[in-house]
């Protein structure tokens, strides 16, 4: 009852005329910022962060906040309208969005299910933080490097969901992506790994522009000239009118199982420190793609592969919020800013918070609620002049998009080599695109190999030596179940089919 | 496609092989105390293996027809593509990243099939305006200046 009154107060602050358009301009900033390529909430925040110091502390966090998911919505933009993904977050919605747009001509329907997906997601996310905040802050505590490490197995086992018609060719591409991941300076040892010599290359290689190059680059340069000289695509007024946007019957049926359940495993892994919604959205297609009726039918345009993805990443922005208000932990790069401004509000994060300043938190809980609708309805209503950019000619596409892409891949760290790793990436993505290696392994290995690598590491030095700790920990070794049999039952449920399909025959 | 399909296969051959290498120069360590080279030699023994039997079966299947492949029609993309962004690289320190920016749109949409000069000079100069009032002005990220100061 205490909860439903303090989110009752916190809604009533959040919907105060300028705390409304704090949050307008903080999601528009975040959408667009989102489907700048190479640009990403971390980036949208820093660049904004300034404008908040005048500001009230809760007007202050709304807006920020406001630019942390708006950029969630933003980075579906491009990857559906030109395949190249806003940002790291976006890069499984190209998998079913940009094939939705090139070969089934759904271009506003995608960007419909991907507004509604990421507006649901957001919202139960939302709801699960009202009541179970500081549960859920609890559990992700418990979380050690035995943990870490059984939920990059967990992540592991998507692979098989991303490996398309040839398995071996994705474990190869995944197998690539986790040596990228090992480059770097060694971060149990501090010994420099593959760097050869270069100073650049000592932070390790980030996915970002690995994310640009294999996706963005690469399929810029796949396309033939007749392909680029085609037909232009003429869009047909009545495919940008309203109702053209909402999914129909057809695609709810379908999308609406994969939306909550990419919630769900979106707000889990957002909550966790250091996971973050990238991983959340591979998982997320990644089951959605097993338990789906057709999922033989993922990457070649389905809603189901944008609604699973979608709902996802935003939820995993919303639980991402969890750790940093709650223990004072931030999970990510964008909530490490956040917490900057916090602490620049003069607030500390932590446990005391939600006690001593409830109308701020409460008031940030009320403005996600409001915030999610507005941005939802912006892009909606904007979704027809989005499309329009399909009307634009290929070359004419393909040379701007390379020119955001190269001023993206600079603006990741101010410096030139990020647009040499660009291009290296863009090489390698075009060979693989041209003999059937599928991209997507490569790029969640490159994700998951650090945190792999170091969970690894450090529970063989707490265990000294011994696997068995993976087993001996409660939630390390149920989370290892579980991987078991997400990889094994494809395999159990064709031999039950067979059983059950004899036995018919035989009565 | 068989062929490429082989060759790259060796290439990836020969990045697992130098994986294992450089990990063996880093040190395994032991059970307790992994070292710099322990999970990288495990990657790299098994990318080589995975790869080494994908290669040995792809010798084993006879290839009915000789499918055509893209490469060769899109490899001129690659060419001018790649050459854009090194042109990029090593202008920007002196031009800024402007300049080549319009410099490099300019030149991919004529040889991308637009044949009106007219019209990819607007795109190029367009392009770069946006891209500087975007990064530049309204989100304040610093791009590179050159001589000319833009």
């Amino acid at each position: 009852m205490d909860t439903l009154m303090n989110l009752m107060q916190g809604v009533s602050v959040a919907t105060q005329p300028i705390n409304i358009l704090y949050c307008l301009v903080g999601g528009v900033c975040g959408v667009l910022v989102g489907a700048l390529p190479g640009l990403g909430p971390s980036a949208g925040l820093a660049i904004i962060l300034p404008l908040t110091f005048g500001m009230e502390p809760v007007g202050g966090i709304i807006m920020l906040a406001g630019i942390y998911y708006g950029t969630m919505y933003g980075g579906a933009i491009t990857a559906i309208l030109i395949g190249v993904p806003g940002d790291s977050a976006a890069v499984a919605t190209t998998f079913d969005g940009y094939p939705m747009n090139v070969r089934r001509h759904r271009a506003g329907a995608a960007l419909g299910t991907s507004f509604f997906s990421s507006l649901i997601g957001g919202v139960i996310a939302v709801i699960i933080f009202t009541f179970l905040a500081p549960t859920i802050a609890n559990f992700a505590l418990s979380f050690g490097p035995p943990e870490y490490f059984a939920l990059m197995i967990l992540g592991f086992t998507t692979i098989s969901g991303l490996t398309g018609k040839n398995p071996t060719k994705g474990y190869i591409a995944a197998l690539i992506g986790l040596v990228f991941s090992l480059v770097g300076v060694d971060m149990v040892q501090g010994y420099p790994r593959f760097t050869f010599n270069m100073l650049n290359l000592l932070e390790g290689i980030s996915f970002v522009p690995a994310a640009l190059g294999l996706f963005g680059i690469a399929e810029i340069m796949s396309i033939t000239k007749k392909d680029a000289l085609g037909e232009l695509k003429t869009i047909e007024r009545k495919n940008i009118k309203w109702k053209k946007l909402l999914p129909n019957k057809e695609d709810w049926k379908h999308s609406y199982p994969v939306t909550l359940m990419g919630s769900i495993i979106g707000f889990l892994f957002g909550v966790l420190p250091g996971v973050g919604a990238t991983i959340a959205s591979f998982v997320s297609y990644s089951t959605a793609k097993k338990i789906s009726k057709r999922g033989d039918e993922f990457g070649t345009g389905i809603p189901e592969g944008i609604a699973s993805c979608e709902s996802a990443n935003n939820a995993a922005s919303v639980g991402a919020l969890i750790p940093m208000l709650t223990l004072g932990v931030p999970g990510s790069g964008a909530t490490v800013i956040m917490m900057g401004a916090l602490m620049m509000f003069g607030m500390n994060p932590g446990p005391l918070l939600f006690v001593e300043r409830p109308d701020f938190v409460w008031g940030l809980v009320g403005s996600l609620y409001v915030g999610n609708l507005l941005i939802f309805l912006i892009c909606m209503t904007t979704v027809s002049l989005f499309v329009r950019i399909l009307k634009v000619s290929t070359p004419k596409l393909n040379a701007v998009v390379m020119a955001f892409i190269i001023v993206g891949a600079y603006c990741l760290s101010n410096n030139i080599f990020d647009i040499g790793l660009t291009l290296f990436f863009g090489i390698i993505g075009y060979f693989m695109k041209k003999l059937d290696y599928p991209r997507a392994p490569l790029v969640l290995a490159l994700v998951l190999g650090s945190i792999f690598e170091q969970s690894l590491r450090q529970s063989m030095i707490l265990s000294d030596g011994s696997f068995a700790i993976f087993f001996k920990r409660p939630l390390s070794a149920t989370i290892i179940i579980i991987s078991a049999i997400l990889v094994l039952w494809p395999v159990l449920l064709k031999r039950f089919k067979k059983i059950t399909q004899r036995l018919k025959l035989a009565s | 496609m068989q062929k490429a399909e082989r060759i790259a296969k060796c290439i990836i051959i020969i990045f697992a092989v130098y994986t294992i290498v450089e990990s063996l120069n880093m040190g395994l360590g032991s059970a307790g105390a992994t070292g710099s080279g322990f999970v990288s030699f495990g990657v790299g023994s098994l990318l080589f293996l995975i790869t080494v039997f994908d290669l040995l079966k792809s010798f084993r299947i006879k290839e009915k027809d000789e499918e055509s492949h893209t490469i060769g029609k899109t490899f001129f993309n690659v060419i001018i593509f790649i050459s854009c962004g090194i042109f990029v690289i090593l202008a920007t320190p002196y031009l800024g990243i402007i300049i080549p920016i319009f410099i490099i749109v300019t030149i991919l949409a004529k040889l991308t099939g637009i044949s009106s000069w007219k019209e990819v000079i607007i795109l190029g100069i367009g392009s770069a305006a946006v891209i500087f009032v975007i990064f530049n002005v309204l989100l304040k990220i610093n791009l590179p200046k050159g001589f000319l100061g833009i």
